[in-house]
């Protein structure tokens, strides 16, 4: 699992005494090297590594704004998995507020010592480098005014900015804190818009909704999340370590669902009087009672808040034991069933779980939700998936915890970057594909406290996607179901060469690209392009199906290919398109072959070459699918075949009566011969007595 | 009450030839001409024994012909027939026409027998020649009407390539898919 990933990368780094040393300046001198363009503006310097702001999954190079010179900026390299938060990207592009990193400008770029594009995001680094160092668990204790001043306010500053924006950061702990300028006075919030929500967040900074979650999987989240992650951060510098530390996720996990997090994280009387109220406030476990950015504001002003009390969790009096460890709560109990899911299995098979649950919890209502679904399971027989009950019963158990299913955890709204990340990871994308084909999203709903925010349309859009994902055509499947989850995911059909294809309007000059450097097959749509196509631009799944014959293109197929294709350069306003167009006059000479009369078929092939030539598909279509041309060569040719088999017919008739012919000419010469011979005796009578008598 | 029908025309047996009318127009004519040759040589004979004589000499030809066609319709018999009276009728006239001391008689006349001859020499030759001639004719026609045929075909593929030559339908193209918005 990743988190348990995380916790062994925190262990093994040495622990950073001291805060981050002042970030070493990169300048412009040394630039050279290789350089690419981001909108003809933004020089990009692939060979200068940018390190302060590197991570694991992203890097970083030196870029330059020639609006600004001498002004460095830093280039983010993004690939789709971590998925990027274009979304987010779009609505702070630009935004030059305090408290937070201005992102210049993102776009995709050819990037060098790859087969494709990646996603350049321009960013105007912080000047002062971070307030701990990256990836720290240990670092020097902050006092309570100067974190107050130095680091929440300009925060929370930062914070309503986003909330401004209707966006949340979801990146908000120590070693994502910048300063801003070389003299380390003025604190910014790093970016968190290069990986999925959360991605890089340390269970620790999470909610414990979200603690468990994978780090793809913790979906988009809501602004309760960034007001708990504040909290965590305020709590991690006032104990210069981050929370949990020396404890297991799993570990830290049961003592937060068992004490509440604050008085998880640190001993309640060692938090500074002035801040007690403001860390329950943020870091309350029960979303509702959290506090807002409103009310935290009014709290730093002074004004008296009312902050929630201790967090009351249905802990029993009487352990479990499961693996060798003694559980005293469901949620805990739930995760580490599916930690170790065949045995997890057999103690919910066995009763054991629920014998528990019902001699020993105060609270019916996760009970009576297990007793439901061992119920199924019993009514299901054989049938049913041990996996299917284990990630059933972790939600009954704990409904407000992340789906989990085959060693996978993501939140309802983490399910589309988990099937991004699901491609690598083995298994990933079966486990995603087994949760929605069994429904296991609905029921997390439909177990969720009413109080929770559960969305319009959220169960229909589920059940198209368990609906789709049982579906084998073209523009279904679990393509279909990985592009409407994430609607900025760039096409990752090979067809495309690699190139950053969010947009169908973008998929035409892509694959156009393409098939001008000779790379297209002869299969122009594959299940990738079929679903995103289906997802972003509604094609007809019915079309789609004649494209993805993988036995040769025939004469339907070719044409509708055409057409599809006809109608995106139509819709999306394409420029000319020529190597798709001489790509398609070669698909299509097939279907050219198909008329008839050879001259007309002639002429159609050069012009169909030059039509092609031009890139005007929407014209080749119309030229090659001409209803009109296509009877009139039908018609002519029947009746060619009709003329040609009647001359067939006469001239064997010919050959068989040659003999009847000859004898009929016989005997009518032979008349012949007996009227010319009684003609010519009349004659030679009539001159002779003429002759005589005159 | 029940109609009575008239009786249909017998049916053609199969593979039976239908009759041929030419063929008894033939007979007509050989019977006509043979009755009239017939009644001239009676008529002719019962005035005079030498033109009787003459005129069955001079028609041996044409039974000879009679005898060796082996044509129903007996044509040669016609040819050589119809130049063998047209030969012999000026002859005839002449004898009747002959004053009576002059002595003349066709059976002695070489010129006679040498015009009713050739004369029949000449039917027979016209019997034999013109069916040649028609067959050649017919010949050509049929060679030209094959060979009008087979450049209309080579045009015809020529303009619509080898398929026209199947006797088979190709298979209809199924109607292009509608698009759907």
């Amino acid at each position: 699992m990743a988190s348990d990933a995380q916790t062994v990368e925190r262990a093994a780094k040495p622990p950073a005494p001291k805060a981050a040393a002042p970030a070493k300046p990169v300048s412009l001198k040394s630039a050279g090297g290789r350089q690419v363009t981001l909108q003809d503006r933004y020089v990009i310097f692939p060979d200068r590594p940018y390190p302060e702001l590197t991570t694991a999954q992203t890097p970083a190079v030196v870029a330059e704004d020639p609006m600004t010179p001498g002004e460095v900026r830093a280039a983010l390299i993004c690939h789709v998995d971590p998925l990027p938060r274009i979304d987010v990207m779009d609505k702070v592009k630009g935004l030059a507020r305090p408290g937070l990193t201005q992102l210049a400008a993102f776009g995709a770029v050819d990037w060098p010592g790859t087969d494709g594009q990646r996603l350049a995001v321009i960013i105007n680094p912080p000047q002062g480098g971070r307030l701990v160092p990256s990836g720290a668990v240990k670092f020097t204790p902050m006092g309570a005014d100067q974190l107050l001043e130095q680091v929440v306010r300009p925060v929370v500053t930062g914070l309503t900015e986003m909330f401004h924006r209707n966006q949340t950061h979801r990146g908000i702990r120590p070693d994502n804190l910048f300063f801003g300028d070389p003299t380390r006075t003025r604190i910014v919030l790093g970016q968190s818009v290069t990986a999925p929500a959360g991605y890089y967040q340390p269970p620790g900074f999470e909610t414990i909704e979200c603690s468990t979650a994978d780090p793809d999987g913790k979906g988009t989240g809501t602004r309760a999340e960034d007001m708990f992650s504040l909290g965590a951060t305020m709590v991690s510098l006032l104990m210069g370590h981050v929370p949990g530390m020396g404890l297991s996720d799993d570990e830290f996990f049961a003592a937060r669902i068992e004490k509440g997090s604050l008085d998880a994280f640190i001993d309640p009387r060692e938090i500074p009087r002035d801040l007690i109220d403001g860390l329950r406030g943020l870091m309350a476990d029960d979303s509702r009672e959290r506090w807002t950015l409103e009310h935290f504001k009014s709290w730093l002003e002074g004004n008296r808040v009312t902050a929630p009390r201790s967090f009351s969790v249905a802990r029993s009096h009487q352990g479990f034991d499961f693996g060798g460890k003694k559980y005293w709560s469901a949620p805990a109990l739930a995760l580490a069933l599916t930690r170790k899911s065949d045995a997890g299995i057999k103690a919910l098979e066995s009763g054991a779980v629920l014998d528990w649950m019902k001699r020993s919890l105060p609270d019916n209502t996760a009970t009576d939700a297990l007793t439901a679904v061992l119920a199924e399971y019993e009514v299901a027989g054989s049938g049913a998936s041990d996996q299917v009950l284990l990630s059933k019963a972790s939600v009954a158990m704990d409904p407000s915890a992340p789906i989990r299913f085959g060693g996978f955890a993501m939140r309802i709204d983490g399910i589309g970057p988990m099937l991004v990340s699901g491609q690598r990871k083995p298994g990933g994308v079966q486990a995603v594909t087994e949760t929605l084909k069994s429904n296991i999203p609905s029921f997390w709903l439909s177990s969720q406290p009413k109080h929770v925010n559960r969305g319009v349309g959220l169960n229909a859009h589920l059940e198209k996607l368990g609906r789709w994902v049982t579906d084998t055509g073209p523009g279904a499947g679990i393509e279909r179901c990985l592009y409407d989850l994430n609607p900025n995911l760039p096409c990752r059909s090979p067809i495309t060469g690699g190139r950053w294809v969010s947009d169908p309007s973008q998929l035409l000059p892509a694959i156009d690209a393409v098939a001008s450097a000779g790379g297209m097959g002869r299969q122009p749509i594959d299940r990738h392009i079929a679903a995103f196509l289906a997802s972003r631009s509604h094609a007809d799944t019915t079309q789609l199906l004649g494209l993805m014959q993988q036995q040769g293109v025939d004469e339907h197929s070719a044409v509708g290919t055409l057409r599809l294709l006809a109608e995106l350069q139509q819709s999306f306003k394409a420029k000319p398109l020529p190597g798709l167009g001489n790509w398609c006059a070669d698909l299509l000479k097939p279907v050219i072959e198909t008329f008839h009369h050879r001259k007309r078929r002639g002429k159609l092939l050069e012009v169909t070459m030059a039509v092609a030539r031009s890139g005007n598909l929407p014209a080749l279509l119309k030229l090659i699918d001409d209803p009109q041309f296509k009877k009139v060569d039908r018609r002519g040719f029947e009746k060619a075949k009709e003329e040609y088999a009647m001359a067939e017919a006469e001239l064997s008739a010919r050959e068989k009566g040659t003999a009847r012919r000859v004898e009929d000419a016989r005997r009518a010469g032979r008349e012949a011969a007996a009227l010319i011979s009684s003609g010519l005796a009349v004659i030679t009578v009539g001159l002779m007595l003429l002759i005589r008598w005159l | 009450m029940a109609v009575s029908k008239a009786p249909a025309p017998p049916a053609p047996i199969p593979g039976k030839p239908p009759p041929d009318l030419a063929k008894g127009t033939g007979k007509s004519v050989v019977w006509l001409l043979g009755g009239l040759g017939g009644f001239a040589m009676v008529a002719i004979g019962l005035g005079s024994p030498t033109l009787l004589v003459f005129m069955i000499i001079g028609f041996a030809p044409t039974v000879a012909a009679g005898l060796i066609d082996r044509d129903p319709e007996r044509h040669a018999a016609i040819a050589v027939g119809a130049m063998s009276l047209g030969a012999m009728i000026p002859m005839i006239l002449g004898q009747l026409t002959a004053r009576s001391g002059s002595g003349y008689s066709v059976l002695s006349d070489p010129f006679a027998w040498l015009t009713v001859y050739g004369a029949a020499a000449i039917g027979w030759a016209v019997h034999t020649t013109v069916p040649v001639i028609v067959v050649m004719f017919s010949d050509m026609r049929a060679e030209w009407r094959r060979r009008e045929l087979q450049k209309r075909q080579e045009e015809l593929v020529e303009e619509w390539g080898d398929e026209v030559t199947s006797k088979k339908t190709p298979p209809a193209r199924a109607p292009a898919r509608a698009t759907s918005s």
